[in-house]
C-alpha cells in the first residue's frame, strides 16, 4: 500500500523555531545565527561586536559547539550572558537547542541575541533555530573557493562576512574570484569584508546589527 | 554530518504518518541539492537510525534532486549537475532557483 505523505522532513524543527522565534520577537529581541567552518573567527568576531555594542544593547550569546566551554569563557568577558551549548556529536544547532538554552536567560533582559552555531559551513545552514538574520562568514585563511563549494550558505544567509582581511597579503586568496562566485550564485548578496582582530571595516557589521535591531519587529 | 539529524527527523516523521501495525517497507524521500546530502551517509544513517526503529526491511528511497537554475537569456528553468552550469544557450551567470526541498513524499507499507 502506497501512503502519500509530501511533507517538510524538518517539520518539527522548523515548528520550534518559529515558536523561538516568536517567543523573541515577543520580547522585542533580534537573534542572529552565525554560521561559519571552524576557526573562521566567528568568536573573534563576537569579541569585538560585544566590545563596540554593549555600550547601546544589552547583548546574549548563545555558543555552539561540540565540546568545552572555552567559547563561552572569552565572551564573558564582555558579555554577562553567555550560555554555551554542547552539542556532542552534533555538527550544528537544531531549534530545540535554542529552545533550551533560552529557559537559561531572562528574555526581559536582552536586545540583540547572537548564536554562535557550530563551525561548520554545511550542516547548520539547513537547521532554522529562530533567528532573524542569518549570517554566513568566510576567512581569507579558508581559500577563496569556499562560497563555490558551499553554496548553500551563500543562497541562505542575509548577510556575508569576509573576515580577517588583514591577512589577504599573506595568504593566497583571489578576491575577485571569491565575489565573482557569491554574485553567480545570488547576484544580491550582500558581502562585508572586516577584520575581528584588527577592527579593519568592522563599522559596517555594527552598523548593519544596529539597522537590523532598530528594524522593528523583526523578519519573520 | 547532518545526515544523522535529518533522517532522525524522518524516522519521528515516519513514525507519525505509520498505521498501526503496517509493516514499512520503503520511504520515498526527495532532496535538493542545495541540502548537499550524501547518499552513502543517508544509507548508513538510515542503517543506525531506520532499521531499529521499523526492521531491516524497511528502506530509505532517497530521490536526489539537481539543481534548478534560472537562464535569464530564454527565462526558463534548467536543471544542472552544478550550481555554477551554463545554459545550453551559452549564458552563464543563472541564479539556483528553490534546490531547498527536503520531503517525505510516501510510504510503501505491508498490512501485518
Amino acid at each position: 500500500m502506497n501512503i502519500p505523505v509530501v511533507e517538510n522532513v524538518l517539520k518539527i524543527n522548523d515548528q520550534l523555531a518559529a515558536l523561538n522565534r516568536r517567543r523573541l520577537g515577543q520580547a522585542s529581541i533580534c537573534a542572529i545565527n552565525l554560521i561559519g567552518a571552524p576557526g573562521c573567527g566567528k568568536t573573534a568576531l563576537l569579541e569585538a561586536t560585544l566590545r563596540l555594542l554593549s555600550a547601546d544593547f544589552r547583548c546574549a550569546v548563545l555558543a555552539g559547539d561540540l565540546a568545552t566551554q572555552r567559547d563561552a569563557d572569552r565572551l564573558a568577558k564582555y558579555c554577562p550572558r553567555v550560555v554555551q551549548i554542547n552539542t556532542g556529536k552534533g555538527c550544528h544547532l537544531e531549534a530545540g537547542h535554542v529552545a533550551q538554552a533560552l529557559e537559561q536567560l531572562n528574555l526581559a533582559d536582552i536586545d540583540l541575541l547572537f548564536i554562535e552555531n557550530v563551525g561548520n559551513l554545511i550542516c547548520p545552514v539547513g537547521f532554522d533555530v529562530g533567528q532573524n538574520y542569518k549570517v554566513g562568514i568566510f576567512s581569507t585563511t579558508e581559500g577563496d573557493d569556499k562560497p563555490a563549494k558551499h553554496p548553500y550558505i551563500v543562497m541562505e544567509a542575509d548577510l556575508l562576512l569576509l573576515n580577517k582581511i588583514d591577512l589577504l597579503e599573506h595568504v593566497p586568496f583571489d578576491r575577485e574570484l571569491f565575489e565573482h562566485d557569491i554574485r553567480r550564485l545570488k547576484p544580491d548578496s550582500r558581502l562585508l569584508a572586516l577584520s575581528a582582530r584588527t577592527l579593519a571595516g568592522i563599522e559596517p557589521w555594527i552598523e548593519q546589527v544596529r539597522q537590523w535591531k532598530n528594524a522593528a519587529p523583526g523578519k519573520q | 554530518m547532518h545526515e544523522l539529524s535529518i533522517v532522525e527527523a524522518l524516522v519521528e516523521q515516519i513514525g507519525r504518518h505509520l498505521p498501526p501495525k503496517a509493516i514499512l517497507r520503503s520511504a520515498v524521500v526527495q532532496a535538493g541539492a542545495m541540502r548537499a546530502l550524501d547518499e552513502c551517509a543517508m544509507q548508513t544513517a538510515w542503517q543506525v537510525l531506520g532499521h531499529p526503529a521499523f526492521g531491516n526491511q524497511a528502506q530509505l528511497q532517497l530521490k536526489l534532486l539537481r539543481w534548478t537554475l534560472h537562464c535569464p537569456a530564454c527565462d526558463k528553468d534548467f536543471e544542472a549537475d552544478e550550481p555554477h552550469a551554463p545554459c545550453n544557450c551559452g549564458q552563464v551567470g543563472q541564479s539556483p532557483q528553490a534546490s531547498d526541498e527536503l520531503r517525505l513524499l510516501s510510504l510503501q507499507v505491508d498490512d501485518a
